[in-house]
């Protein structure tokens, strides 16, 4: 036996090495709270339903739980290192709920033996939902910025064109113009549409400037991620299917190549003059 | 003198001990996996391209970086990256940065939602056997002096050059390079100029530092407006 326990010292000292310092896209705090959350939930329920552990499981309690520390950790480092770790939770919480109705006394093991196994499952989705959800705010606001380069490289490209054509000075276009010399992706819908943003495009009165501005279709109104309560990112993905909006900032840029932002709600129009005084990224 | 125990006997004792210590069992299965992880970090995946392209607008840097990353094994691998950003007190943490996945003309597709860790941004991606992606990344940083650096360095930790990297300056009209620390070609693109080199088998040991001044009023003397 001391050899067997000399082999699991050395497995432990080589998986603790091998813990990626450099883990990143953890879960958000209530995913790991839910999962942390099992344990006690499943020691109430032994005592609740008056169940108890075997001698073989008292004798291993202090080797288990340094596998379930090990899980939790895992399971902290999120993206990538988390699924072994999610399905051992998920077989122990499932396993002690039929374990709880087996060894429980009286009519309400069952019950508590259920609600083990069903806050188990609703703990691991809890967390699994943590990980692969994030607001999309950030994303769709870096990019609008990205697509406003796009457009004003299509307004240089077009103002050269314009230029040539006619031998004078050129001029820069119309989100329209811009669209039928083909200077834009087909993507970019007609009314200016793209990823969630509406662009519109302006030029000056004989168009030796541009303004252009993108605005959220939909405002993200108090899309603020969730905390610590267990299921709050469940909810949150609930809210989301109801339309919780796009993005909160306004950008705009002029033919200086500066790009400016302003959260000023939910908008669909602002003048150059207004948005000229926005503060630059 | 001691008894040869066969092959049969042994594998007969290892399954009896596994099997009577499924805790063991476990630990060797995290162990692989975590091992693997860790190790996968570094192992197989390659860097092997980059294309950025930088617009410098008056006290505005925006940079597009478009990087190649390949898995040339047989097994999958995990990519787990930090993006470090030449912060300094002129030069502010970057706002609207974004990571996706991205076409080879360089447009973005899926998003990558990337954490935040010490001021970088941390993503992972799972690359499958033999798989290439290409990441973009887009950010935009203030700069409150005409000069800004795009780190080039970090290619070292890959030791490996890179097989091919293009670099890209746009400057906005009215402004034009003071200075570059790698020798770049000029091309003039409607009002704006644009500074450009490209090397092969590229292995940089100093960052990309260039600066640009006021050029006036500048304008173009022909098409554009």
């Amino acid at each position: 036996m001391k050899t067997i326990r000399k082999a699991e010292l050395v497995l432990w000292t080589l998986l603790l090495g091998a813990m990626p310092a450099w883990a990143n896209n953890p879960p958000r705090p209530d995913g790991i709270f839910s999962i942390i959350l099992i344990f006690p939930v499943v020691l109430i329920g032994f005592r609740l339903a008056g169940a108890k552990f075997t001698e073989k499981e008292q004798k291993y309690r202090l080797l288990r739980g340094l596998v379930f520390t090990l899980c939790v950790i895992l399971s902290l480092a999120g993206t990538g290192l988390a699924g072994l770790p999610l399905l051992v939770f998920l077989l122990y919480g499932v396993l002690r709920g039929a374990q709880i109705i087996m060894r429980g006394q009286g009519g309400k093991r069952i019950l508590i033996g259920a609600v083990v196994c069903v806050f188990t499952v609703f703990a691991v989705c809890d967390y699994f939902v943590s990980l692969a959800v994030f607001s999309p705010v950030p994303m769709n606001e870096a990019r609008a910025v990205s697509t406003l380069r796009t457009l004003a490289k299509a307004e240089e490209n077009f103002g050269a064109i314009s230029g040539q054509k006619t031998g004078k000075p050129g001029h820069y276009g119309t989100l329209e113009e811009l669209r039928n010399a083909k200077l834009l992706d087909e993507s970019f819908a007609a009314s200016g549409a793209q990823l969630g943003y509406l662009y519109s495009v302006a030029p000056s009165a004989g168009g030796q400037h541009y303004f252009i501005l993108a605005v959220p279709h939909v405002y993200a109104e108090g899309n603020v991620l969730p905390s610590f309560v267990p299921g709050a990112s469940l909810r949150w993905v609930m809210d989301r299917k109801n339309g919780r909006g796009v993005g909160r900032k306004c950008f705009a840029m002029d033919d200086s190549g500066v790009v400016r932002a302003a959260d000023v709600g939910p908008v669909h129009a602002v003048s150059r003059e207004v948005a000229m005084r926005w503060n630059p990224l | 003198m001691p008894r040869a125990y066969t092959a049969g006997e042994v594998r007969w004792t290892l399954l009896t001990l596994l099997r009577r210590n499924s805790d063991l069992l476990l630990a060797l299965v995290l162990t692989v996996v975590a091992g693997y992880a860790g190790f996968s970090a570094y192992g197989g995946i390659r860097f092997d391209r980059e294309r950025i392209e930088v617009w410098v607008a008056p006290g505005q840097v925006q940079v597009t970086g478009l990087y190649h990353y390949r898995n040339p094994s047989y097994l999958p691998a995990l990519l787990s990256l930090g993006v470090p950003f030449p912060v300094d007190a002129d030069h502010p943490q970057p706002t609207a940065c974004a990571l996706s996945d991205a076409d080879t003309q360089g447009d973005a597709l899926q998003p990558i939602f990337p954490g935040t860790k010490h001021g970088e941004l941390r993503f992972r991606v799972l690359l499958m056997p033999r798989e290439e992606r290409w990441i973009r990344l887009d950010y935009v940083q203030a700069s409150r002096v005409p000069r800004a650096t795009y780190i080039l360095r970090t290619t070292r930790g890959w030791r490996r050059p890179l097989e091919a990297g293009n670099y890209i300056l746009h400057l906005c009209p009215g402004l034009e390079l003071a200075s570059s620390s790698y020798p770049v070609a000029a091309e003039r693109e409607g009002r704006t100029m644009t500074y450009s080199f490209a090397r092969n088998n590229f292995y940089p040991d100093e960052d990309w530092v260039f600066s640009w001044r006021d050029a006036g009023t500048v304008r173009a003397s022909g098409s554009a407006p």
